[in-house]
């Protein structure tokens, strides 16, 4: 833990002395969870992909400031959250979003794709549910009031615990806790009214 | 017996931090007795389970870009970003207009006061 926490202040020193292969190997890692998280906040991979080049510009901007209390990945997916929320926030007072007009091509969890991973074999939950279910799924997620779908979400990263999405989303431990349990009993009900589960 | 609401939603809680290892151990090994005996509370267990594992499906995203590609990009534009200002030679003066403009209108207002101060006791 020591170990890896000196690697990370090595690293960060690097980047902040201009160095680009030691900010190219950080991208290289957190890139996939950054996205992963930014796409389940805006069920759109354009968005989600504009938001974590922002957020990963902020990160290089930011890193001299970074002080180490959080850990660094909890830094980063508090970033990514933020821009997450805010593209959220902008996307609803636009007429295209408000109108449904983006759930076009570009959204392919939306529309159900099953275009598989660019590399690997396809993730077995992928092929867990159809399109349609998937659909009806995440708009159910989509309905649920912010705080909830937030904790969801981020409890949906299996290697995320409780505190460090407490420190995400700077909210007490219990209210993580709570939170879980009512997005999932608000959920549950809702996907028995629809028949899903 | 119907459990108090309070109880049952204290319960419901509790199992709901179970199933991501969320409780203390002692707590864990008193609710693990408790799943041996009582058929609604494994029953609840699997509903949360079943729905975790639903939105976690749902959630995947179908693609992912490559972060090989990514990093490249973030550093052209970081890269690009900071030669910027360099490159616009012509934000700097502007940035500095307002206080030498400032302090050259605080010159002439010094240099029209005293004049007047001058001309009243008649020197110039």
């Amino acid at each position: 833990m020591q170990v890896h926490a000196s690697r990370e202040s090595e690293r960060i020193r690097r980047i902040i002395k201009g160095d680009a292969e030691a900010f190219r190997s950080l991208v290289r890692e957190y890139y996939p969870l950054t996205f992963d998280l930014a796409f389940k906040m805006l069920g759109d991979p354009q968005d989600a992909e504009e938001v974590v080049q922002d957020a990963f510009v902020k990160i290089h901007q930011a890193l001299g400031s970074f002080r180490g209390e959080a850990s660094l990945k909890t830094w980063i997916l508090r970033i990514v959250m933020r821009l997450s929320l805010n593209r959220r926030r902008d996307r609803a007072r636009s007429a295209w979003h408000r109108l449904g007009l983006n759930r076009g091509e570009g959204n392919v969890s939306r529309e159900g794709s099953t275009a598989p991973l660019p590399t690997g074999d396809p993730d077995p939950e992928e092929q867990y549910i159809s399109g349609e279910t998937r659909r009806q799924v995440l708009d159910l997620v989509d309905q649920l009031p912010d705080p909830l779908r937030q904790v969801l979400i981020l409890n949906s990263f299996e290697d995320l615990s409780y505190e460090e999405i407490a420190r995400i989303l700077d909210i007490p431990l219990g209210t993580v806790s709570s939170r879980i349990y009512s997005a999932r009993k608000k959920l549950l009900r809702a996907l028995e009214q629809r028949d899903l589960l | 017996m119907k459990a108090h609401p309070w109880k049952k939603i204290r319960f419901e809680r509790q199992l709901s931090a179970y199933l991501d290892g969320e409780l203390a151990a002692d707590e864990a090994d008193t609710l693990g007795e408790r799943l041996v005996f009582d058929a609604d509370a494994r029953q609840q267990l699997r509903a949360y389970e079943q729905l975790d594992a639903l939105t976690r499906s749902a959630l995947v995203p179908a693609q992912r870009p490559d972060p090989e590609a990514a990093a490249e990009h973030l550093l052209q534009a970081i890269g690009t970003e900071k030669a910027a200002p360099a490159a616009s030679p012509e934000t700097s003066p502007r940035r500095h207009l307002g206080p030498a403009l400032l302090a050259s209108i605080g010159l002439l207002v010094t240099a029209g006061v005293a004049l007047a101060g001058l001309r009243r006791r008649g020197l110039v």
